[in-house]
C-alpha cells in the first residue's frame, strides 16, 4: 500500500448537504475570522513556507547528483573535491529537515489556534444567544437539536478552518508551485507527466460522485437498520407474545444484508480507486523515463538541457504533486460540510429573541411588596387554542395563595407568565403595580423564587446547585437555608457533604430529597414572591412532614402561590383560587369552598383522599 | 485474542477469502518492486554502459529479444517504460482483489456477527432489556461491531502488506548495497518507534477532546433542559460563563492534540527526509568512489518511499487490535447471556381451552416480594377482572401466562397442566395479550394489526379493527389500512394507539385474552363500545383483564382485588359493592370523577 492508501475509506466522513460555496455565507464565516486576522495571516505564511520548504528536497538531491556525483562519473571534479561538495549539500539538506520539523509542527499548532479561536468566539456567540432565547423557542425546538446545533455543526465549521482554509492555501501553492517549476525545467518533459493530471482529477471526480452516493446510501440503510433494532428491542415485549421472532430475524437479515451491500459497493469503490491513482502514478514515472531518458541519450554531447537530477527531480516531485490533486474533493467534502453547518447556525444566530427586554425598564427598590395581580389575562402556548381566557386576580404582599384545579386546567400557566416565560396574548400581569414587561428580565427573576414540580438539578455539586453561581450566597447562608428546609441532614450524610457531586438530573437523590433541595435553593436565594409548583409523586410520610415544616418556613413573610395537590398544602394558605378550564370558577378558604360543595369539594374528595 | 474464539466459526465460513487475501497481497507486493528495479536498470542502461543490468533488466533486454527488438538505447528505454506501465497496470488488478476479496470478508464476517447478535438477543426475556439499556446494546451492536470488523478486515490487510513489503525490499536493498540497506533502514525503524511512542499520546489527548467535546455537550444539553431553572434564577451570564470555560479547555485539549499531531507529521516528514539525506550522502559518496551507481541510489529512495507507509501503518494495526479485543469482550458479554425462559416441551398438544390455575404463586423482583401466596382459578371461558393500585402486582400476574417473566414451577397451569410443559411457541400463540405500555411498529396500520398473523385476509383484519373500535379511525387515516404509523408515519392519539393494540390481540384469535390496563386512555363511552364489541368474539373464551375504571370491569363474572401482594376482596361487582372495602372506594372515587368531567 502506497502513501495514497493512507487515508483510509473507514475514517468517518460528515454529512454531505448543499453546495459547497456560498459566498454570502463564505462572507458571514469571514466575519469572525477578521478579530484574528493576523493570526490567520501568520498560520497561512507558516504553512506555505513550510511547504516550500519540504519542495527544497528534491531540489538539493538534483543539485548533488548534477554537481558532485555527475562531476565525479565524468571525472570533472576531484574524488575529495565531488565528496566535500556532497556533504555541504546534505548538511544543508539536515538543516532543511530541522527546520521542517519545527516548522511543521509550528504549522499545525497554528492552524488549530487559529482555527480554535475563531470557532470558541462563534460556539459561545451561539450558546449565549440560545440562552436568551423564550421559552416558545425550547418548546418548539428539541433540545437534542440545539446542542447540535453548537456541537457537531460547530466542530464541521472547525474543520473548515483548521483542515480547511490554511490546507486550501497549501495544497494550491504546492500545486502551483510545483507545476511551475517542473515547466521551467523542462516544458517537453512537464507536459508528459501532466497528461496523466487530467486523468486523475476525472478519476478524482467520478471517485467522489461514486462514494459519495455510495455514502448515502451507507448512511441511510445504517439508519434504517438501526432503528429496525431498536424497534425489536424496544418491543421485544410484543414481538414475543406473538411469537414473531422469526420473522423479524428475517426482517432484519434484509435490513442487514442491505447495509453490507451498501459497504460493499463502497468497498469497490476503494478497491477502484486506490489501485487507479497508483496506476496513473506509474504511468506519469513510464513517462518520465521514456521521454526523459531518450531526451537524455539522444541528446548531441554538449548540448543537454536535461539532466539526471532534473529528471530524479521530476519523479520525485510528481510523487508530491499527486497527493493534494487526490484530496482536493476530500476538501471539497469538507467545504460542502462546513456551508450546511454554517447555514444551521446563522439561522438559530438570525432568529430573534421573543420575549425582549424593556427598552427602559423601571427600576425596583432593593426590596419590592409582593403584590400580583392578572388583569384579563389570556394566553395560548399554542394559537388558537387558549389555556387561560380573561383570567384575573389579585393577590396582597405576604399573601398566601393556592392555586387547584384539574390537570389541564391552567395552574402552571401563572408561574410561566409571572415569571415572564412567555408574554401574555391579551391583559396585563403586574408586579407591585408595574406590567412584567417594563421590567428588566433579572430584577423581576431576582424577585419570585420558584420551586418546579420536576426539580431540575444540574450534575455539579449541591452546593453549585443551591448557589447557582451567585457571588452573593454565602456558604453560610447555603447551609442556614438546608438546615430552614430540613436539607441539611441528608446532605450532611452524603460522602462530601456539600461538595458531593449530583448526577444527571440528580438522579442519586430521592423525589423528596431533591424537593427539599429545591426549598433550599428557593430560601438561600430569598425572593420576595414564591411560587411551587407542588410536586405529584407521593413520598414516604417522614420526608412529607419534613417537606410540609420546610414549606411552612418558606412562605413565612412572603407572597406565597401554590399550585397545589395536597390537602396538606392548602391547610396553610390564605386563600385557595380554583381554577377550571382556563377561569377561575370558585375561591375562598379551604371551610369556604367546602361549604360550596362545587368544583372544589369534589376535588378534594377526588385528590385527596389519599388512595 | 481468546475472545475472537466465538466467531472463529463465522471466519472459517468465510475462509477462502482469508487465505487467497493475503495471496493477493504477496502478488501486488511482488509487482510493486518491478518499478524502482526498472528505473534503476533505464537510469544505468542510459548512463553507464558497461554495468551489468540487474535482473529486471536482464529480463526486459530478454524481451527485447524476444520481440526480435535491437538494443538499442532509445527502444530499451521505451520498452522499460512499457514494462512500467504493464507492471504497475498489473499490480492494480491484484491490488482490487485484495482490497475487494479482504475488506469484502470482513464485512461479511460483520454481517453474519450482527445477525447472530440479533438473533441471540430474540431470545432474551423482555426483562433483560430493563438491565442492559437500549442504548448500550445498540451501541454494541454498531460501534463495537465495526471496530471487530477493522480487526478482520483492514487490520488483517496491513499487517501482511507489511509483512510482505517489508522483507521484500530488505532483500531488494540489500542486494544492491548492505551498509546502505541497514543506514536507510534506520530512519525508517526510528519511525516505527516515534509512531508507538507518539501514538498513545495522541489517542490520549483525542480522548480527552473528545471527553471535553462531551462536556460542553452536556452542559449545552443540561442548561437547554433546564432552562427554566436558569431562567428564573436569571443565571443566564452564569451559565454562559460556565460553557465559556469548558469551550476554553476544548481549546486547549485540542490543541495539545494539534502538538502530537504536528509531531506525528513532523517527525513523519523528517524520518522520510532523512532517509533520502543518508542515501545521498552515503550512496553519493559510494558513487563517487564508484561503488555504487545512479539508478541504485534512485531505485533505493524509491524503496525507502514505498516502506514509509506500512512502517506507519504497523502502529495503526496495534491499536485496531488493541481496540478490537475490547469490543470482542464486549460482544461476549452478550452472547454469554442464557436465555432464562425458553422452550421447554417438544410435545404437540391438544389445542388449548383457557383454564387458568394459580396455586399459592408468590413472585418477587430481587428480594422485595411482589405477590404472595396467590390462589386463583379461572375456568375456561370466563372474565376475571383483576383490580388494584399501581404496584400492587397486577401485571406481573398476567405477564406469567404467556411466560414473559420467569415462572417457579408447579406454581401455574393452563387446563390443568403445569406451564412448563406447554411448547412456548403454542402457549404464547394462544394468548392474546394487549399489555399495559401499547407498542407499536413503525409500519402500516394493517401490518400492525396483523402482526401475530401475517397471513390474515383483510377481512379478519376489519374485523379486528371493528371490534377494537378503530375502524371509524383508521378509515379517516389519508391512506386507510396502508397508512404508515410511528415515527415515520402518523401520529396517533394513545387512545388510538391501545385500539390498535387490542385489535392486533383480537386478529389472533386467541383462547386467552389479556387486556393489562390497557382502556386507560379512551373515553368511557368507547370503552362501552369496544367491551360490547368484544363480548360475542368473547364468548367461550377466557378473558383476564386489568383495569382501574369499574365501567370496565362491572359486568366480569368475577373480580379480584389485590393489595400488598395479596388477593383481599373477591366477588361480583354488586357484591364488593355490598362489602364496602377497597373496591367500593374505587367505585366511590369513579362517580365523583365523571360528576366533576360534567362541570362546564
Amino acid at each position: 500500500m502506497s502513501d495514497a492508501e493512507r487515508h483510509d475509506p473507514d475514517a468517518p466522513e460528515d454529512e454531505v448537504l448543499g453546495k459547497a460555496f456560498d459566498s454570502v455565507l463564505i462572507g458571514r464565516l469571514l466575519r469572525y475570522v477578521r478579530p484574528h486576522i493576523r493570526l490567520f495571516v501568520a498560520t497561512v505564511v507558516t504553512v506555505v513556507s513550510i511547504s516550500a520548504l519540504s519542495l527544497l528536497g528534491p531540489y538539493l538531491v538534483r543539485l548533488a547528483i548534477d554537481g558532485p556525483i555527475q562531476g565525479a562519473i565524468d571525472g570533472t571534479m576531484s574524488a575529495s573535491q565531488a565528496h566535500g561538495e556532497l556533504l555541504w549539500i546534505v548538511a544543508i539538506y539536515a538543516i532543511v529537515l530541522l527546520v521542517e520539523l519545527g516548522g511543521e509542527l509550528l504549522g499545525v499548532v497554528l492552524t488549530n489556534q487559529t482555527g480554535q479561536r475563531i470557532i470558541r468566539g462563534l460556539r459561545e456567540q451561539l450558546f449565549g444567544h440560545v440562552q436568551k432565547m423564550g421559552l416558545r423557542y425550547f418548546d418548539r425546538h428539541p433540545v437534542g437539536r440545539l446542542v447540535t446545533r453548537v456541537t457537531s455543526d460547530v466542530e464541521a465549521l472547525n474543520e473548515l478552518f483548521t483542515s480547511g482554509l490554511a490546507m486550501v492555501f497549501q495544497d494550491v501553492f504546492v500545486i502551483l508551485f510545483i507545476t511551475i517549476v517542473l515547466f521551467i525545467l523542462d516544458v517537453e518533459l512537464a507536459l508528459t507527466a501532466f497528461v496523466v493530471v487530467p486523468l486523475l482529477l476525472v478519476v478524482s471526480e467520478v471517485f467522489k460522485r461514486r462514494s459519495r452516493s455510495a455514502y448515502r446510501d451507507v448512511r441511510a440503510r445504517l439508519s434504517r437498520m438501526n432503528s429496525n433494532l431498536q424497534e425489536v428491542l424496544s418491543g421485544m415485549r410484543v414481538v414475543q407474545l406473538f411469537t414473531q421472532e422469526r420473522r423479524m430475524s428475517n426482517r432484519f437479515k434484509d435490513a442487514n444484508r442491505d447495509f453490507q451491500r451498501a459497504n460493499l459497493d463502497t468497498v469497490f469503490n476503494y478497491a477502484l480507486f486506490f489501485p487507479a491513482v497508483e496506476i496513473l502514478m506509474a504511468a506519469g514515472l513510464a513517462g518520465i523515463i521514456w521521454i526523459g531518458g531518450r531526451s537524455i541519450l539522444l541528446a548531441t554531447p554538449g548540448e543537454e538541457t536535461l539532466t539526471y537530477g532534473i529528471l530524479v527531480q521530476f519523479i520525485m516531485y510528481l510523487r508530491r504533486l499527486f497527493e493534494p490533486i487526490r484530496q482536493l474533493s476530500e476538501k471539497y467534502n469538507i467545504l460542502q460540510a462546513a456551508m450546511a453547518a454554517a447555514e444551521r447556525v446563522f439561522k438559530v444566530l438570525d432568529t430573534k429573541v421573543e420575549v425582549p427586554e424593556p427598552e427602559s425598564p423601571v427600576a425596583l427598590p432593593p426590596r419590592i411588596r409582593g403584590a400580583i395581580e392578572f388583569d384579563e389575562v389570556t394566553f395560548a402556548y399554542r394559537e388558537g387554542e387558549p389555556v387561560i381566557h380573561d383570567l384575573g386576580f389579585t393577590i396582597e404582599p405576604g399573601e398566601r395563595v393556592a392555586v387547584v384545579g384539574a390537570t389541564g386546567a391552567g395552574k402552571s400557566t401563572v408561574l410561566n407568565l409571572l415569571l415572564r416565560f412567555y408574554d401574555v396574548d391579551k391583559g396585563t400581569v403586574r408586579v407591585d403595580g408595574h406590567d412584567v414587561r417594563s421590567l428588566a428580565l433579572p430584577d423581576l427573576r431576582r424577585r419570585v423564587g420558584i420551586v418546579l414540580q420536576d426539580v431540575f438539578l444540574f450534575s455539579r455539586s449541591i452546593e453549585d446547585n443551591l448557589r447557582l453561581g451567585n457571588p452573593d450566597i454565602t456558604r453560610e447562608r447555603i447551609e442556614r437555608a438546608a438546615g430552614t428546609v430540613n436539607a441539611a441532614r441528608f446532605i450532611e450524610r452524603m460522602d462530601n457533604g456539600y461538595e458531593s457531586q449530583l448526577r444527571e438530573r440528580g438522579a442519586n437523590l430521592s423525589v423528596g430529597e431533591r424537593q427539599l433541595l429545591a426549598f433550599a435553593r428557593a430560601l438561600a436565594w430569598d425572593p420576595e414572591i414564591l411560587i411551587l409548583d407542588e410536586a405529584t409523586s407521593s413520598v414516604d410520610t417522614e420526608t412529607e412532614g419534613m417537606i410540609q415544616d420546610a414549606l411552612h418556613k418558606l412562605m413565612q413573610n412572603r407572597t406565597s402561590i401554590i399550585i397545589a395537590h395536597r390537602l396538606s398544602t392548602i391547610r396553610e394558605v390564605d386563600r385557595i383560587l380554583v381554577f377550571h378550564k382556563g377561569r377561575i370558577r370558585e375561591q375562598g378558604t379551604h371551610e369556604q369552598l367546602l361549604a360550596e360543595r362545587g368544583i372544589y369539594h369534589k376535588l378534594v374528595q377526588l385528590q385527596y383522599r389519599g388512595t | 485474542m481468546r475472545e475472537f474464539g466465538t466467531i472463529l466459526d463465522l471466519v472459517k465460513r468465510h475462509r477462502v477469502a482469508f487465505l487467497i487475501g493475503p495471496i493477493f497481497v504477496l502478488l501486488t507486493n511482488g509487482l510493486r518492486i518491478v518499478a524502482p528495479e526498472l528505473v534503476q536498470f533505464a537510469i544505468d542502461f542510459i548512463g553507464a554502459e558497461g554495468e551489468e543490468p540487474s535482473l529486471a533488466g536482464r529480463a526486459v533486454l530478454g524481451m527485447a529479444d524476444t520481440f526480435g527488438i535491437t538494443h538499442e538505447s532509445a527502444t530499451i528505454i521505451t520498452l522499460t517504460a512499457a514494462t512500467i506501465l504493464v507492471a504497475a497496470l498489473c499490480q492494480g488488478v491484484f491490488q482490487f482483489f485484495m482490497r475487494y476479496v479482504m475488506i469484502g470478508a470482513s464485512r461479511r464476517v460483520e454481517f453474519d456477527l450482527r445477525q447472530r447478535v440479533f438473533d441471540h438477543l430474540q431470545t432474551l426475556p423482555p426483562s433483560a432489556f430493563e438491565s442492559m439499556r437500549i442504548g448500550d446494546v445498540m451501541t454494541r451492536s454498531t460501534s463495537d461491531i465495526e471496530s471487530i470488523r477493522m480487526c478482520v478486515g483492514p487490520a488483517i490487510m496491513y499487517l501482511t502488506n507489511t509483512l510482505t513489503i517489508l522483507p521484500l525490499c530488505l532483500v531488494m536493498m540489500f542486494l544492491k548495497n548492505p551498509t546502505l540497506a541497514l543506514f536507510a533502514m534506520i530512519p525508517l525503524a526510528l519511525l516505527t518507534l516515534a509512531i508507538r511512542l507518539i501514538m498513545p499520546r495522541m489517542y490520549k489527548h483525542s480522548r480527552e477532546v473528545q471527553e471535553q467535546m462531551s462536556a460542553i455537550s452536556t452542559h449545552a444539553q443540561e442548561n437547554f433542559s433546564g432552562v427554566r431553572v436558569v431562567k428564573a434564577f436569571h443565571r443566564e451570564q452564569y451559565e454562559i460563563d460556565g460553557f465559556r470555560k469548558l469551550n476554553g479547555e476544548y481549546v486547549r485539549a485540542n490543541l495539545r492534540l494539534a502538538w502530537s499531531r504536528g509531531l506525528v507529521n513532523g517527525v513523519i516528514n523528517v524520518c522520510a527526509g532523512a532517509g533520502v539525506a543518508l542515501v545521498l550522502w552515503l550512496g553519493g559518496r559510494d558513487i563517487v568512489r564508484g561503488d555504487f551507481t545512479l539508478g541504485k541510489f534512485i531505485a533505493f529512495n524509491q524503496y525507502q518511499l514505498m516502506l514509509l507507509w506500512p512502517m506507519i501503518a504497523m502502529g495503526w494495526v496495534l491499536s485496531l487490535l488493541q481496540r478490537g479485543v475490547a469490543s470482542m469482550e464486549r460482544i461476549n458479554e452478550i452472547l454469554a447471556i442464557e436465555p432464562a425462559i425458553r422452550n421447554e416441551s417438544s410435545a404437540s398438544s391438544e389445542p388449548i381451552r383457557g383454564a387458568i390455575e394459580f396455586r399459592g404463586f408468590s413472585f418477587s423482583y430481587g428480594e422485595t416480594p411482589l405477590l404472595q401466596n396467590i390462589d386463583l382459578s379461572i375456568p375456561a371461558g370466563h372474565t376475571v377482572a383483576i383490580v388494584g393500585r399501581t404496584g400492587s402486582g397486577k401485571s406481573t400476574l398476567v405477564s406469567v401466562l404467556p411466560r414473559l417473566l420467569e415462572v417457579p414451577r408447579h406454581r401455574v397451569f393452563i387446563d390443568g397442566r403445569e406451564i412448563h410443559d406447554i411448547p412456548l411457541e403454542q402457549l404464547r400463540s394462544s394468548i392474546g395479550m394487549v399489555p399495559q405500555d401499547t407498542f407499536l411498529f413503525s409500519d402500516t396500520v394493517r401490518n400492525n394489526i396483523a402482526f401475530g398473523r401475517p397471513d390474515a385476509t383483510d377481512d379478519e383484519v376489519r374485523e379486528a379493527a371493528r371490534i377494537a373500535g378503530i375502524d371509524d379511525a383508521i378509515d379517516e387515516l389519508p391512506n386507510g389500512y396502508e397508512q404508515m404509523i410511528g415515527e415515520r408515519g402518523v401520529n396517533l392519539s394513545g387512545g388510538q394507539k391501545q385500539r390498535l393494540a387490542i385489535a392486533r390481540a383480537i386478529v389472533k384469535d386467541p383462547a386467552i385474552l389479556i387486556l393489562d390496563d390497557c382502556l386507560s386512555a379512551v373515553d368511557t363511552e368507547t370503552e362501552e363500545r369496544i367491551l360490547a364489541g368484544l363480548r360475542p368474539k368473547m364468548r367461550g373464551r377466557t378473558c383476564v383483564v386489568v383495569a382501574h375504571r369499574v365501567s370496565t370491569i362491572k359486568d366480569a363474572d368475577r373480580i379480584v382485588v389485590i393489595d400488598e401482594g395479596t388477593i383481599v376482596e373477591e366477588g361480583s361487582h354488586d357484591e364488593l359493592v355490598a362489602a364496602n372495602g377497597i373496591y367500593a372506594e374505587i367505585e366511590r372515587r369513579q362517580k365523583l370523577e365523571d360528576e366533576l368531567e360534567r362541570f362546564g
